[in-house]
């Protein structure tokens, strides 16, 4: 009779079936994301060759130049700065916005709650209309000049289409980032705010010193993401700003459309790629400490 | 922390602005259309941009984007539902890990994996371009960790006891998941299928950058942007297309509201 300790059973046998599951999104993000993000790694050192006098084609090579252009010629530069820039002032706006909203929802009773809630969640999944929607929201004739108009802030309608403000301002808003901090505030009992109140703590202190520090972690996941919606916005700028805007995802869709100049549009989305994976990484290093979510 | 009144109204007032100023596009569009004039206040009411719409061109577009939409919804479920399972009710090394890497297509901008995979297309496979398949694999990418979360979410709130249950009676774990476990979770992953498919239906980036052979309903409307510029009858293919595809998801909000909570945990 065998009285020995039986053996763990082998790595394969124990995990084969959750490998199993797993395999359908393993196998999707290998090939279609994993694949193409690798060489476009790749095509990013790519030098070109003036072909015959007549095309420029794309040589394989290891070749720093498209990075050295990206990074010194002015209207990369420019583009480069610009995408960030607008980002990070846009999700700050993004973010304070949606501070007491959320929280409101997260607390007491609202009037209206339905339709708040669903409000938050129609541009994401209408992007498309919506930005439609603004173009003819913004004209000269439309809504917002004629309420200003009418508050008399202006005297003449400003041409808002066309401009960079109407991106500005309406990646101002927030949408997602609210659900997000909601759920965020949701989680924080409401003993510590109760017990930072009753040792006389006023309720501004109270939200700025217990509640949004407890409620770190959502926050922070809610400014990756519409971070990362900033940087990434490339239908709002085409169709509000026109084709020739400023923004690096335009840009890098221009590189490759009518110029195919592949090795530059790679490096340009690889320094994309590069600035929202730091900012991921900046992420996870705030969801440490906390463990859970 | 109790609110005072004034406060409380306050934010109220606030949030409703903010709500009105979220949902004034969907306004914006119904006026436009039914006034077939871009002035505001509007003068009068008219149908007159219904008349101009070249309607069969449009319809052709929206029933290839709803093709679109339900090949991508499928595909959508065939990855996500299986995940969704495995990061629920499995225990294995990496886990915490995946449910982090799993935002990846979100937090990556959709303009550069697509336009890397339009060279990607070019370079090693050029018989594809265009292709309905490639356009459908790539438009599954971004709506991924939606779905996974949502489906997630629904299996979290369905008591394991019941899959057990089947188990100890002899049914197959595969005959337990189709009987038993998802029709527990039936109003989540209705849900997260219409999540994949409205963004799916109505996704610009993707066909735009792949360039698909034929248009998509947003294709077809950025074309006639392009070529009249903001004309009334926009408004009017615009309000068709979002009365065939959010209509649809505004009303599974209501019904399953409480399902569409648990996405954002």
């Amino acid at each position: 009779m065998d009285t020995s300790i039986p053996h763990p059973r082998p790595w394969l046998a124990r995990n084969g079936s959750t490998l199993l599951l797993l395999a359908p999104l393993l196998i999707f993000m290998l090939g279609v994301f994993a694949m193409p993000m690798i060489f476009q790694f790749a095509f990013a050192f790519f030098d070109r060759v003036f072909y015959k006098n007549v095309i420029w084609i794309p040589k394989p090579a290891f070749y720093l130049g498209n990075f050295a252009k990206a990074f010194t010629d002015p209207t990369y530069l420019y583009s480069i700065a610009w995408t960030v820039g607008i980002a990070s002032v846009t999700t700050s706006a993004n973010i304070l916005l949606a501070l007491p909203v959320a929280y409101f929802l997260a607390r007491t009773k609202v009037w209206g709650r339905s339709l708040i809630e669903i409000s938050f969640l129609l541009p994401i999944f209408g992007e498309i209309f919506t930005i439609y929607a603004l173009a003819y929201a913004l004209t000269p004739q439309g809504p917002l000049n004629w309420l200003l108009l009418k508050l008399h802030l202006i005297h003449t309608p400003i041409e808002l289409v066309g401009s960079s403000w109407a991106v500005i301002i309406w990646m101002s808003l927030p949408t997602l980032s609210v659900l997000l901090i909601r759920s965020a505030f949701s989680g924080v009992d409401v003993l510590y705010e109760e017990a930072a109140q009753t040792m006389g703590a006023s309720a501004l202190q109270t939200f700025f010193k217990v509640t949004v520090p407890l409620a770190k972690n959502g926050i922070a996941g809610a400014f990756l993401l519409s971070f990362s919606g900033g940087v990434g916005a490339y239908t709002l700028p085409l169709i509000l700003v026109g084709p020739y805007n400023d923004w690096l995802t335009n840009k890098i869709q221009r590189e490759v459309d009518p110029y195919f100049n592949f090795p530059m549009a790679s490096a340009l989305g690889v320094i994309l790629t590069v600035i929202c994976g730091i900012l991921f990484y900046f992420y996870l290093r705030t969801q440490e400490p906390g463990g859970e979510r | 922390m109790k609110m005072s009144r004034p406060v409380a109204v306050l934010l109220n007032v606030y949030a409703l602005l903010l709500a009105l100023l979220l949902t004034w596009p969907v306004l914006q569009i119904i006026l436009t259309s039914f006034t077939s004039d871009i002035v505001f206040p509007p003068q009068h009411w008219s149908l007159n941009a219904f008349h101009e719409v070249l309607w069969p061109g449009l319809f052709k577009a929206l029933i290839f984007s709803l093709k679109m939409g339900s090949a991508v919804t499928i595909l959508l479920l065939i990855i996500c539902l299986p995940t969704a399972y495995a990061m629920e009710r499995r225990r294995f090394a990496g886990k915490a890990l995946l449910s982090v890497l799993i935002f990846v297509p979100i937090i990556f901008p959709v303009v550069t994996y697509s336009s890397a995979i339009r060279v990607y297309v070019f370079m090693f496979f050029p018989w594809l371009r265009g292709n309905f398949w490639l356009i459908v694999l790539v438009t599954a990418m971004w709506p991924i960790p939606l779905v996974v979360r949502s489906i997630q979410g629904s299996l979290a709130n369905v008591d394991v006891v019941y899959e057990e249950a089947a188990l100890i009676m002899g049914a197959s774990p595969l005959h337990t998941f189709f009987k038993i476990t998802v029709p527990l979770i039936a109003p989540g992953l209705i849900t997260a299928a219409m999540i994949g498919f409205t963004s799916a239906t109505t996704t610009f980036v993707v066909p735009y950058i792949l360039g698909s052979n034929q248009p998509t309903v947003s294709l077809y409307i950025f074309g006639d942007v392009g070529r009249l510029g903001f004309v009334p009858w926009i408004a009017v293919e615009v309000l068709v297309m979002e009365l065939v595809v959010l209509g649809a998801v505004q009303i599974l909000y209501f019904v399953f509201r409480k399902q569409f909570r648990g996405i954002f945990v």
